[in-house]
């Protein structure tokens, strides 16, 4: 097995962005990593492209080669990797199996979504398009809504509060309102949350991660370079709802978490910071839980008492997650790879943390029919 | 006709395109003898653990209302 290293990061701002292509979108992020890498484009053996459904979203389908082709990327094999919310790590899990295996040495991993040129009402139906065609979008039922199910079983069984979910947007906004590349840079009061829009009951606009155009890319080699990618493992689980046992807990984060933590050799105390994906407030407090930070329901008064914010004992989301961040689908799981590394080289401006040694990331798919869980090391 | 309780429910307000004209209505994941069944509901809101049955439905989907 040979080790993976993140050899390059590059990323887009997050936004709505009406005259950008997916296409340019792609290319800015393909060139920045390039450049951050210092290295030539031709080293690069492969392309692993995450994208959730720009067919739906922008008419364009056979998106890897068009999205390789147009950054100088030719003749080198280029494939899409779609896993819902989390294509982006679902490209760079099957990546990192190529440079481990010894396949291939460079490989570059694209995540890109161009969506803002739907209408919501449009957006809402491509996204449900994740969940189960049969029993769930053919009543009416939306992503939103699935989460919003959730979000009251966990209140139910556990009694978290609505509370315990603005903490969390609260947080997440406030973090990025310092990271320049963020879609929204709005700092929010509990009192806001609180009083949100409804969208599906219990959660409110506030507690919704944003519709963005965005991209990220990632080069990873099995040559040398600071930070090494200590494990990537995705875990499947049910895609409808109403087929999974415990709607508070996704076995598929619990059981990728616990590969990764096997393969990288480190438990979840050795963590020193987080990017978890937070589509939904509820979703950021049951990722705490699945991957073992607190006990099972415990994560409301904990993430509330600030133990997660940029000054506590694990920072989550100093990119400002997908709350504030922007989502971006196919983008999101490589640019929570970026926002990491960017901590990790301590160039994280006003968010940067104190100890960014040994880090994570979590990026789920639909109600969490996929997870996929990242580990990095800096060596 | 199918009985059980609520597990789960949410009252939808932002609404896929082609369910905007009904927003807002209220889905729930009922628990049935062994089985687990997303629903819509009709008539009076529901909540966890309320007792609801399954009434006719033309719409290509389960409907099912409270108890009372």
């Amino acid at each position: 097995m040979r080790p993976v290293h993140v050899a390059g990061i590059g990323k887009t701002a997050f936004g709505v962005f009406a005259s950008r292509t997916l296409k340019d979108l792609a290319v800015e992020a393909i060139d920045a990593c390039v450049a951050d890498a210092g290295r030539g484009r031709k080293q690069i053996e492969a392309v692993y492209l995450g994208n959730f459904d720009s067919p739906s979203f922008t008419s364009q389908n056979h998106v890897a080669p068009y999205v390789a082709g147009a950054a100088g990327l030719h003749g080198i094999p280029a494939t899409r990797f779609e896993a819902a919310c989390a294509s982006g790590a679902s490209a760079l899990f099957h990546a990192v199996h190529a440079v481990v295996s010894g396949i291939y040495r460079d490989v570059l991993v694209c995540g890109v979504e161009k969506m803002t040129s739907q209408t919501t009402g449009r957006v809402a139906q491509i996204l449900a398009g994740a969940g189960d065609a049969e029993f769930e979008s053919s009543l009416g039922a939306t992503f939103p809504a699935m989460f919003a199910m959730i979000a009251r079983r966990h209140m139910y069984q556990y009694g978290t509060t609505r509370e315990h979910l603005a903490a969390v947007a609260v947080k997440n906004h406030l973090n990025g309102s310092m990271n320049p590349q963020a879609h929204m840079k709005k700092v929010i009061t509990i009192e806001q949350a609180l009083a949100g829009r409804p969208v599906a009951e219990p959660l409110t606009i506030y507690d919704c991660s944003l519709v963005s155009d965005g991209a990220a890319a990632l080069w990873i080699s099995s040559d040398a370079s600071p930070i090494r990618i200590a494990s990537c493992e995705q875990a499947s689980g049910a895609v409808a709802l109403a087929d999974k046992q415990d709607i508070t807990r996704f076995e598929a984060t619990r059981i990728a978490a616990a590969r990764a933590y096997a393969r990288a050799g480190v438990t979840a105390k050795d963590i020193d910071l987080v990017e978890v994906h937070d589509c939904f407030t509820i979703a950021e407090l049951v990722a705490m839980e699945d991957l073992g930070f607190v006990g099972v329901g415990e994560s409301g008064p904990w993430v509330a008492s600030g133990a997660t914010g940029l000054k506590g004992s694990l920072p989550v989301n100093t990119s400002g997650g997908l709350k504030a961040k922007g989502h971006p689908i196919g983008a999101t799981g490589v640019a929570q790879i970026c926002d990491l590394a960017m901590q990790m080289r301590g160039l994280a401006g006003d968010r940067q943390v104190e100890r960014a040694k040994t880090a994570l990331a979590q990026n789920l798919g639909g109600s969490g029919a996929t997870s996929v869980v990242t580990i990095l090391l800096k060596d | 006709m199918r009985q059980g309780t609520v597990y789960t429910e949410t009252i939808i307000h932002s609404a896929p395109e082609q369910f905007a004209a009904e927003a807002p209505y209220q889905i729930a994941v009922v628990d049935l003898d062994g089985a687990r069944l997303l629903v819509r509901i009709a008539g009076a809101r529901v909540q966890i653990g309320d007792l609801v049955r399954e009434i006719e439905s033309q719409s290509g989907y389960p409907i099912f209302e409270v108890v009372s």
